[in-house]
């Protein structure tokens, strides 16, 4: 278990390195990022000195080392347009990106656990069928037509919920709704197919025999087994939401780090945009960490494989 | 005199003859699957549309008229029905034309994708299932790491060093979404390999390359199918968000994701301008997951 957690580790870091690395040289592919700083109306004379005064006059590979040995002592580099410091414009946002990806997570894991046990229990019900009709369609619709739909039914017919901004907690509301609902129906399917596993087991019958409660077989028994690999998918999930909330925080003028990428795409603003690919990037990376490691936790034989 | 053992010798020809055959089997599942044959119809229904655009269509879709601009669908306005039936956008331009030549956008960007990253998916994974040991430690990285990275936003940072064009976008997500394809090449690969038949290649010494094409290909052609929906269905979601942003295709374009852009400022007068173009998208990948979804239960039934 020590070997491979130590083993996954050092593989996560690598894949850091190789992440970092594509989005430098990709970000160093566009157009000339000097002529972006130094804007449009400026002489050649400045532009030589802006890429100078940059390091963008040395070789590709010596500026992504130093890119990255200053992003190792947690210096990202300063905004091309808003001259300030990443991290700062990086921290003032991440807790918004948080708080709203958080609660899509919680808002698709309350959905799913328990439409997922309902269906399981009984399958092919009119439940379990209505329940995966939920999960085809959930998964046909997308994301952000759904949240410009929402807007124009509960933000503007019926006036129920604020369309724009991050002030207090109905702002939350739709942006969380529409962003956790596109995960619903995988972890739907993987509560429903665990239970249904999980409920023919041989240890269930038991308890059932002994003559315990339904409710406490249900949930003391059956659902704690079959729950942890929802968590697991859940937290791989969670890293996926902050790549959606790209979308979902520009429709909804919620000022994350979603919306900040989306702003830095706009104004060419690459170390904002090399910075948040870093960050997304690193919390997948920990994330399906943690999932892999609860997994082999969970199942002796994984780490041994 | 039939004696008790031909009776029962001829009972059992007379169950292999009613037994049906194959094909048959197959007929009576695709039938009884009532998800693919849904799918299956409604994608055939708007590939034709996409396909007979040029005749089905009642106007030009690029054709400007700002005397004309937003006209009301059907609906709203009786008058205007026979002339523009979903209307027209702000330019002036038919709705439903634009509507109908977006499907061909859709499906365009949908094929070539899954073109290009199931070409590099299959290649990555039946290489890494059938060789294993060092050769899948490598390609597992890649696919880590190309799984580490947020797709939607490295796209967003492609289109804008590149340029934003339709093909720049199919580029970029061909080579993005490649992951799926390769995670389930690579399983199903490892199990084809230890098949009895293959071993019986390698025996009477066929070439690798030849067991890759002719005996292990044919067994995962399904499956790759059951993938190739999935991808496709996510590349067309994928290039609407970035259409929708300003990242993706370029106006006059009439790509969903782009009407849905031009229509955002006047969604609180003119709904229906977002409501269309969302609902192809919508009908799009619904009938391409049922499809998939389809296939799969039907398929994996035979090999079962």
């Amino acid at each position: 278990m020590i070997v491979y957690t130590i083993k996954r580790i050092f593989v996560a870091f690598l894949i850091l390195l190789v992440v970092s690395g594509l989005t430098f040289s990709l970000s160093h592919l566009s157009a000339d990022p000097a002529l972006t700083i130094a804007g449009e109306q400026a002489s050649d004379e400045d532009i030589e000195a802006v890429r100078k005064l940059y390091g963008f006059d040395k070789p590709v590979v010596e500026q992504y080392f130093n890119w990255l040995s200053s992003a190792l002592q947690g210096d990202l580099g300063k905004s091309y347009h808003y001259k300030a410091p990443v991290v700062e414009m990086i921290s003032g946002r991440i807790g918004t990106t948080m708080t709203l990806g958080f609660l899509a997570i919680l808002f698709a894991l309350v959905v799913s656990i328990p439409l997922g046990t309902i269906a399981a229990m009984r399958p092919n019900s009119i439940i379990d069928r209505f329940a995966l009709l939920l999960a085809v369609f959930g998964q046909a619709l997308p994301t952000f037509w759904f949240a410009l739909m929402m807007i124009i039914l509960f933000g503007v017919w019926l006036r129920w919920l604020p369309i724009s901004g991050n002030t207090s907690w109905a702002h939350f509301v739709m942006p969380t709704i529409a962003l956790g609902y596109y995960a619903t129906p995988a972890l739907m399917r993987l509560t429903r197919a665990g239970m249904i596993e999980v409920l023919s087991s041989d240890y269930i019958r038991t308890a059932k025999a002994k003559g315990l409660l339904p409710v406490s077989v249900l949930f003391k028994h059956a659902l704690r087994n079959a729950i942890i690999p929802v968590v697991a998918l859940a937290a791989v999930w969670f890293g996926f939401m902050l790549g959606g909330s790209i979308v979902i925080e520009t429709i909804f003028n919620l000022k994350g780090i979603g919306w900040l990428s989306y702003d830095a795409l706009l104004r060419s603003d690459l170390p904002v945009v090399q910075a948040i690919v870093l960050i997304f990037a690193s919390f997948y990376v920990i994330l399906t960490l943690f999932a892999d490691l609860l997994n082999a936790y969970l199942d002796p034989r994984i780490s041994v494989r | 005199m039939t004696t008790i053992p031909s009776l029962i010798r001829s009972q059992q020809t007379a169950e292999e003859i009613l037994e049906p055959t194959p094909m048959m089997k197959l007929r009576r599942r695709v039938f009884k699957n009532h998800s693919f044959l849904i799918g299956a119809l409604t994608l055939i229904f708007i590939i034709t549309i996409a396909v007979l655009a040029p005749f089905i269509a009642p106007h030009d879709p690029y054709d400007q008229d700002l005397s004309r601009r937003l006209i009301n669908p059907f609906w709203h306005d009786k008058k205007t029905a026979d002339l523009y039936v979903f209307g027209t956008d702000k330019v002036g331009r038919d709705y439903l034309s634009r509507v109908i030549y977006g499907a061909q956008i859709s499906l365009l960007i949908g094929f070539l994708t899954v073109l290009i990253s199931g070409v590099i998916g299959t290649a990555l994974g039946v290489i890494a299932g059938y060789f294993g040991g060092r050769v899948d430690m490598v390609v597992n990285f890649i696919i880590n790491t190309r799984l580490a990275m947020p797709v939607f936003l490295v796209a967003m940072a492609a289109v804008v060093a590149f340029g934003a064009s339709i093909h720049v976008v199919i580029m970029v997500l061909g080579l993005f979404l490649w992951d799926r394809f390769a995670v389930v090449m690579r399983s199903i690969t490892m199990q084809a390999r230890d098949l009895d038949y293959v071993s019986a290649a390698r025996a009477i010494g066929c070439s690798t390359p030849y067991i890759i094409i002719r005996e292990i290909f044919p067994n995962v052609l399904s499956s790759l199918t059951v993938v190739a929906t999935v991808e496709m269905a996510n590349a067309i979601l994928l290039e609407a968000a970035l259409s929708f942003l300003g990242f993706g295709v370029q106006a006059p374009t009439p790509s969903w994701g782009l009407m849905l852009n031009e229509g955002r400022e006047y969604m609180f007068f003119s709904p229906w301008l977002l409501a269309l173009p969302g609902t192809g998208l919508f009908l799009l990948v619904l009938a391409i997951n049922l499809f998939g979804d389809g296939l799969r239960d039907v398929t994996l039934e035979r090999e079962r």
